[in-house]
């Protein structure tokens, strides 16, 4: 009877089945995940996911039937997110990341960084000599908390003490060291993260870290145990002190998108260096684990000034290196 | 292309390749009022998600939350456990450590984590049926799904600390700051209430927005069905009859006809109404079954003809449209 046909039904005839093939794949794709489909199942997904978005776009010319519209529309919108999507595992991600991507994203952002020391310099710098000349000052820059004693009331013999055996009551060093790693991790993602309150808060807390490290610097300086304090902080502070920095670097960064938009609109800017600068502040929670176990075990248990200094500079030579030389492509 | 130009090409795309934007009154399907989101994959065809609602986010959250303390309560609960075991400082000391990190880890990175395992999607989301894409149509990568959950932090987690204990800002700092944290958590817990994309602080960052799972059906095809059945006795339209209604009253009707369960009264009703706009010369409809027959049988004919005109380049959006001359 059918003696004249629509070309959308036509049309649809002709392609139904390759629409439901695909339909098919997605439901087992969203029951049980990518893994579940066969090898070729696999390289037939972007196949059907092409056809399908073709189909849309003809449905969309020549059909005026709403249904078979919308279901394309939803069909082509469930493969996208399946085809355009991170297929990489977690580990593998984890990899290419530590072995390239940290690397060539510290570089890209190197004024960035560059300006992040400075403030952090300029803050060390200040409390330094603001306790220094008037040592009262020190307990408006060091929080009494962190301090744990270590105050310009304490006595030398009792600061020296510090330098070398952690007063911890109730932990381990292996739990100092995780203690340690979770609060630099959290003051480290702040840092990033106040960035879209454009920046300023950055320099703030980059500043009164800075501060608080001059402070502790002074006093010890104050009592003539400078050679042993440095020993005692740089071993990690390296690592730790370069981790806050680059961390304050995306901050900045992701503020600077803001307050100067450049060539494209202030939302894509955004969004751009907001991956970019995350994805810093990932390399930094790594490096701040590291520093943490340092801190936490290797301080507490080596005493020697001059093996300390030697981690110290084993350290910087090796992140130095770590930034200049990995993941650059070779010619 | 530059990235305005794609921008523009989508805009164009939006204004010529949708079909009517505004759905029936009658049969407001569950897209009305749920905005929807465009976006232009690698492909160059504009495809539209529907965007989550604020309750369907906020309930996601919810979950999420809900997900997070059960598994810090599963881990502690094991962690005793095993520390309740051995008599020994030292593993009671590592376990503490580890307890610690682990801590830090679920409360940061298990968005993170299953956002990358599960493509954009967390427990709460999964059970919602919701998911994040990348808000310019390209990859959801890693790196977009890290920097949107790391502003987490500075959306509520800080502010929350504040309200807690003022003393967080710096040593000394007032009870009043408590106030400063509060306003903060407002203002940008709020973000997604004052922009039509529901987007918060950390989907601007990572250029992502939080989408329904499309899901759409495929129903028969309305035109191949009433070719059986009106053939037997043929409702017959001229041409000048079917130059009265544009797509948008087709898609309505097809709406009607598609219905579970279509009243008699309304079809009745839209029956008569077609009628008397075509002036309708024969018989009109009397029984249900007749109405039903007559609606499928100008809904075929209807469509053929507006089909056809397609093909010409002429697309009649509406009854109200003035006939395209091209």
């Amino acid at each position: 009877m059918e003696t004249f046909q629509l070309r959308s039904t036509q049309f649809r005839r002709e392609r139904e089945a390759a629409w439901q093939e695909l339909d098919g794949l997605l439901r087992r794709v969203d029951r049980s995940g990518v893994r579940s489909l066969s090898a070729l199942e696999l390289g037939r997904l972007p196949v059907l996911y092409r056809g399908a978005l073709s189909s849309l776009s003809v449905a969309r010319a020549i059909s005026l039937d709403r249904n078979v519209i919308q279901y394309l529309q939803g069909l082509v919108g469930r493969a996208y997110v399946v085809v355009y999507t991170n297929k990489r595992s977690f580990l593998q991600v984890v990899v290419e990341f530590l072995s390239a991507r940290f690397p060539q994203l510290v570089r890209q952002y190197r004024w960035h960084v560059l300006a992040s020391t400075l403030v952090l310099g300029a803050g060390t710098a200040t409390g330094f000599i603001q306790t220094l000349n008037e040592p009262e000052r020190y307990y408006s820059f060091v929080d009494a908390g962190l301090a744990a004693g270590r105050d310009p009331s304490a006595t030398t013999e009792s600061l020296r003490d510090a330098l070398y055996y952690q007063h911890d009551p109730d932990g381990g060093l292996v739990t100092f060291a995780s203690f340690l790693f979770v609060h630099n991790s959290k003051i480290g993602i702040m840092c990033f993260a106040l960035g879209f309150v454009p920046a300023i808060a950055v320099f703030y807390l980059l500043f009164t870290n800075g501060l608080m490290l001059g402070a502790f610097a002074a006093l010890f300086h104050s009592r003539g145990l400078s050679r042993e304090f440095w020993a005692w902080i740089l071993p990690h502070g390296f690592t730790e002190l370069t981790a806050i920095v680059l961390c304050g670097a995306a901050g900045l960064a992701l503020g600077e998108s803001l307050v100067f938009p450049g060539a494209s609109g202030r939302l894509q800017n955004l969004a751009r260096k907001g991956r970019e600068a995350g994805n810093i502040v990932i390399g930094a929670a790594f490096m701040l684990c590291g520093a943490g176990l340092i801190e936490g075990i290797f301080r507490q248990m080596v005493h020697s000034v001059p093996v300390r200094y030697s981690v110290a500079v084993a350290t910087a030579l090796l992140w130095i290196g770590y930034f200049h030389i990995c993941g650059r492509r070779r010619r | 292309m530059t990235r305005n130009g794609r921008r523009e090409a989508v805009k164009a795309a939006a204004r010529t390749g949708k079909p009517s934007r505004t759905p029936s009154p009658i049969f407001s399907s569950e897209h009305e009022g749920l905005k929807q989101k465009l976006i232009l994959p690698p492909e160059g065809v504009p495809l539209t998600f529907t965007v989550a609602t604020l309750g369907e986010r906020g309930g996601a959250f919810l979950l999420d939350l809900i997900a997070i303390g059960l598994l810090l309560t599963g881990v502690s609960l094991c962690f005793g456990l095993v520390m309740s075991l051995p008599d020994s400082e030292f593993i009671e000391q590592l376990m503490a450590a580890v307890l610690l990190v682990v801590f830090f880890l679920l409360f940061n990175f298990y968005f993170t984590f299953f956002e990358v395992r599960w493509h954009g999607r967390t427990i709460g989301k999964r059970i919602l049926g919701i998911r994040v894409i990348d808000a310019a149509g390209g990859q959801l990568r890693a790196d977009a799904i890290i920097a949107r959950n790391l502003m987490r932090d500075v959306e509520w987690l800080l502010p929350l600390g504040i309200i807690l204990n003022p003393q967080v800002l710096w040593p000394g700092a007032p009870a009043s700051m408590a106030l400063v944290g509060a306003g903060w958590l407002v203002v940008l817990a709020l973000l997604p209430a004052f922009n039509s994309e529901h987007r918060r602080v950390g989907d601007l960052v990572g250029g992502t927005v939080v989408v329904r799972n499309p899901k759409a059906t495929l129903l028969r095809d309305l035109a191949i069905e009433s070719n059986v059945e009106a053939a037997t006795d043929g409702f017959l339209f001229t041409a000048a009859q079917l130059e009265t209604y544009g797509v948008f009253e087709l898609q309505v009707l097809e709406q009607l006809l598609r219905a579970e369960k279509p009243g008699a009264r309304e079809m009745a009703m839209v029956a008569q109404k077609i009628c008397k706009r075509i002036t309708w010369e024969g018989e009109a409809p009397a029984t249900a079954q007749a109405t039903a027959e007559f609606l499928r049988s100008f809904y075929r004919a209807q469509r053929a003809h507006l089909e056809r005109k397609l093909l010409l380049g002429q697309r009649k959006e509406h009854k109200n449209a003035p006939p395209s001359e091209r």
